[in-house]
């Protein structure tokens, strides 16, 4: 189905989020658990009329390898936040920021113009932008690779 | 050189500035500033060379900084690098006095294109 925002492939994730992590590795595919008990972070876009319309998703390992090589913090906390799932403040601020960058991968000439409105633990996702993962028009999953960090899946989703 | 990158995402300056090295602009003086009034404060400080300033940021935008820039007669060469560029945007900002608009996507070679005329 068309989306009314695009959803960039592999290479498009490499080419910019690659400008962050050096030797950043992405694969198409990818599975996660988005339940409330599954840790994953949610970053919410909203159009101009205030209305949800996409999702960038990190599962809480890829949430931790973010939030941990955003500030170089050591890669052994990735991993520990990853089993805990509970993110330090530094690094939901880190992961805020990525995702914040992510609203150039839904955005070409043509769509519509959208901005991060904030991110949520999936536990407190809000229920308008829950929605959206009932049957989204576009949807895609990524593995991403951090060089020492390790990573997660990350899924974009657009209306 | 002394460069300047307001933007009030600490990612996008970071992509910015990476941007800048793959380009071939090494070994400038690279800068920072979160907004366009801490830029103001910067630039009159520090008297950069160049400034690449995204357009929308809290307290002060990069057009409100263009403008409060021209209004205290502080010469820079000013550019802009953004996300979003309409027609109206670019020719506000050549209106203003900006020498160029990079936006997205912007890559080594599109700041080579905009930027290479004013970095020696």
């Amino acid at each position: 189905m068309a989306t009314a925002y695009p959803l960039p492939d592999a290479s498009k994730i490499v080419q910019f989020l690659g400008l962050l992590f050096d030797g950043l590795d992405v694969k198409p595919g990818g599975t996660f658990d988005q339940t409330p008990a599954g840790g994953a972070w949610f970053g919410v876009f909203v159009a101009d009329s205030g209305e949800p319309v996409a999702l960038c998703i990190a599962d809480v390992n890829l949430a931790a390898s973010f939030g941990a090589a955003f500030s170089m913090l050591p890669a052994a906390m990735a991993k520990e936040v990853a089993k805990t799932r509970q993110l330090t403040d530094v690094m939901i601020d880190n992961v805020r920021e990525i995702m914040n960058i992510c609203t150039r991968l839904m955005m070409d000439a043509n769509s519509p113009h959208l901005k991060l409105e904030q991110i949520y633990p999936a536990k407190s996702l809000p229920a308008p932008a829950a929605a959206l993962l009932g049957a989204p028009p576009g949807r895609r999953e990524f593995q991403l690779q951090l060089p020492k960090y390790g990573g997660g899946v990350l899924s974009l989703v657009t209306t | 050189m002394k460069i300047l990158i307001v933007d009030d995402s600490t990612a996008m300056r970071m992509i910015v500035k990476k941007t800048l090295r793959l380009a071939g602009f090494d070994g400038h003086e690279v800068s920072e500033a979160e907004d366009g009034a801490k830029a103001l404060a910067a630039i009159k400080a520090s008297k950069p060379d160049l400034v690449l300033s995204d357009w929308n940021m809290p307290n002060m935008t990069g057009m409100q900084l263009l403008e409060a820039l021209a209004a205290d007669g502080v010469k820079v060469t000013f550019g802009f690098v953004t996300t979003e560029a309409t027609p109206d945007m670019r020719a506000k900002a050549v209106a203003a006095g900006a020498k160029f608009l990079v936006s997205k996507p912007f890559t080594p070679e599109s700041f080579k294109e905009h930027l290479g005329p004013h970095i020696r």
